[in-house]
């Protein structure tokens, strides 16, 4: 077997330590003798969404995120047949908002891609620390830093209950999406190597898009990745305001 | 009424100091803390009775090296100084550093001030003294959390230059950051480079940088690391600035050698690239004091590294402890460490207390993919699990010792097939792992000579 990992923009996306999903998406992978290609795609490429298995949207600083919308909307009616047809895709962080239908950035408005019925508007306050979620595929563990506030709509699901830190908004306990194969969350950078069942519900959806069956994957021990979600079950409320 | 508050300051000032040393602590910031609050203007008051000049050191990486080398060229020339050595760098590490020296009638015997400055707490600091020298060794990704994107870094950093227009700037030509300076401000300017590519160890991901006035990708001619080199916008005319303080003919193992502005050797025993530049930055200051040195080789001999920085413990094998705090520190200690020949075992220490930075996303910057071959490996801290599984998705080790406390790890790892035994660790582990050590190294040298005498 044999997946395409799309890495966009790598160049400017990579603002807390990106690459690391990349890593452990390939290494799991390998784990289950897939074979795992990267592709990563700078701003200024052509961008092979229909040869990709796995997309993956990083986090950028404010400024350069008007610059990857600009540059994905062009491949807006691409993306959402990617979607319709099963394409999984995950966004980190400061790429999350950019799949609803809007967002505001430093007072302004700018056009999301529309992949999921959410919008963001800009928050007064920053919602800064470590954050815990209970999904359907286990507790997921992360670090969110983030001044836009999410608000799903009436066809997206959230990604899971804020069990500790702030989530999509701070208010409504909804942390995250998830709508068809696409995955968007608030919890920045390297979620995946904490997160292996994220990780492994990823590989498997594309697994089963790719090849039309639902693969058993063989289970892994995930012991040292346990021990350090423990920390942040146990010790992450600890930096909250 | 001002003064009697002035010397009331001085005096809770020097008696925290005092009490801080009685139960064997570092008190560096509070007693500043607390005399500001009964004389808000103590800086202000004893910042001015420096008799020459006040240099501050900014930048995300380096400052206290810098700071440390530049008050070893000013003492060698019999100089007195105000000083924040040990790095306490916000405005009541400051206080502490004035309040410390004055005399209990407020009154100030220094030539100079040499202090290190947080690149977000410049602005403040600023409003309290007049900087007549303001170095920015560089500016890297730090603590997201902590100080926002470096945009934001370099916003503050603008704010607090504005509020002294007068003051020289002293910049690093190779960090489009720092030398950002040279033309976003009126400012006079100075600036340092290598102006030559230098053979790196680690092969970084190179970080690509786009130019701050038009925001177009910069183009390199070469890189040295992170997004230090030499560059040029391919749009506008921002391009580095031919440095004044240039280095060239670079050699960094055994120890740093280079030429200065193709006229002098200077040579050091001090160890790691990126020192070059801290080097570079104090032969620049003390070249701007007009100091009068007339062989920085020979003013280098004196310098002794800080807490940390590279520091050797000798034990039955050399035990070397390097403070890494963010990606472009912790690349740098793997570079340095790689250049070293001998068999190594390492241990890293992560912690995530405030002062660390709560977010430890940044450890996948770090190339810890290049941290191959070493004999043992150990992974210590708050975060150490964190840890474990980055060397495990690095690929270079499946399942490292794990232990919170960095030091009985290293001292295991004196056991195995290694010659050296490197640490690295975050701020907050620092000091608790230097007092270990030392006491390991006394008791070592007890036993060692208990040895010889029974020898004899």
């Amino acid at each position: 077997m044999q997946l395409t990992i799309l890495q966009l923009f790598p160049e400017i996306l990579n603002l807390y330590g990106d690459r690391g999903n990349i890593t452990v998406l390939k290494k799991r992978c390998a784990l289950r003798g897939i074979e795992a290609t990267v592709i990563s795609c700078s701003l200024d490429e052509e961008i092979p969404i229909r040869s990709a298995d796995v997309i993956y949207l990083g986090g950028g600083s404010d400024n350069d995120l008007p610059r990857v919308t600009e540059a994905l909307s062009q491949y807006k009616d691409t993306l959402l047949s990617y979607r319709d047809n099963g394409g999984v895709f995950l966004a980190a962080g400061s790429g999350y908002p950019l799949l609803g239908h809007q967002f505001s950035l430093r007072g302004k408005e700018y056009p999301g891609l529309s992949l999921v019925d959410m919008t963001t508007k800009e928050g007064t306050q920053k919602l800064t620390g470590n954050i815990s979620v209970n999904t359907p595929f286990g507790v997921l563990v992360g670090f969110e830093n983030h001044l836009g506030q999410t608000y799903l709509g009436k066809i997206a699901t959230p990604l899971g209950t804020v069990l500790s830190g702030n989530g999509n908004n701070g208010e409504d306990k909804t942390e995250g999406v998830i709508y068809k194969n696409i995955y968007g969350t608030y919890m920045s950078g390297p979620l995946l190597p904490r997160n292996p069942e994220l990780c492994d519900l990823l590989l498997a959806k594309a697994v089963e898009r790719k090849y039309k069956t639902f693969p058993d994957f063989p289970s892994l021990p995930n012991e040292i990745e346990n021990l350090a979600k423990g920390y942040i079950l146990n010790y992450g409320n600890r930096t909250h305001k | 009424m001002k003064q009697i508050r002035l010397i009331a300051s001085i005096l809770v000032c020097k008696l925290l100091i005092f009490c801080g040393r009685l139960m064997r602590k570092r008190s560096s910031s509070a007693p500043g803390k607390y005399a500001l609050k009964l004389c808000p203007d103590a800086v202000k008051i004893l910042s001015k009775k420096v008799k020459y000049e006040t240099i501050c050191v900014l930048g995300t990486n380096g400052k206290t090296t810098t700071n440390n080398m530049i008050h070893t060229m000013i003492s060698s020339k019999g100089f007195s100084s105000v000083s924040n050595l040990v790095g306490a760098n916000m405005l009541d590490g400051v206080a502490t550093a004035y309040l410390s020296k004055a005399s209990l009638f407020g009154n100030l015997k220094a030539d100079y001030a040499l202090l290190e400055i947080d690149e977000a707490t410049a602005k403040i600091v600023f409003d309290h003294l007049t900087p007549d020298i303001i170095v920015v060794t560089n500016l890297f990704r730090d603590q997201m959390d902590r100080y926002g994107e470096i945009d934001q870094t370099l916003k503050q950093l603008e704010i607090a230059i504005q509020k002294a227009p007068d003051a020289l700037l002293c910049l690093n030509a190779d960090d489009p950051m720092s030398s950002y300076f040279t033309k976003a401000v009126s400012n006079r300017c100075v600036t340092f480079g290598v102006s030559q590519e230098v053979a790196q160890p680690l092969q970084e991901e190179k970080e690509g940088r786009n130019c701050l006035f038009c925001n177009t990708p910069l183009t390199y001619e070469f890189y040295h690391y992170n997004q230090l080199g030499s560059y040029t916008c391919p749009n506008c005319d921002f391009t580095r600035p031919a440095p004044d303080y240039s280095a060239t003919d670079v050699v960094c193992e055994p120890a740093i050698q280079f030429t200065l502005n193709e006229k002098e050797t200077v040579t050091a025993n001090i160890f790691g690239f990126y020192n070059i530049y801290n080097m570079l930055a104090a032969i620049s200051v003390a070249s701007l004091l007009e100091l009068g040195i007339t062989s920085y080789t020979e003013a280098f001999e004196h310098y002794c590294p800080q807490t940390a920085r590279m520091e050797l413990f000798p034990l039955s094998k050399p035990v070397i402890l390097n403070l890494a705090k963010n990606p472009a520190g912790f690349n740098q200690a793997i570079a340095t460490l790689l250049n070293d020949p001998r068999k190594k075992a390492v241990v890293i220490g992560i912690n995530d207390m405030p002062s660390d930075g709560c977010d430890i996303s940044w450890l996948y910057d770090v190339n810890f993919e290049a941290l191959t071959n070493c004999t043992a490996y150990g992974v210590s801290g708050r975060r150490c699990y964190d840890m474990a599984l980055r060397l495990y998705y690095a690929e270079v080790c499946d399942k490292p010792c794990v232990n919170p406390d960095p030091v009985p790890l290293a001292l295991d790892f004196l056991n195995t097939d290694c010659e050296v035994v490197y640490v690295l660790v975050n701020y907050t582990l620092i000091f608790d792992t230097k007092d270990k050590l030392e006491k390991e190294v006394k008791t070592y040298q007890k036993k060692q000579k208990k040895g010889d005498k029974s020898c004899n």
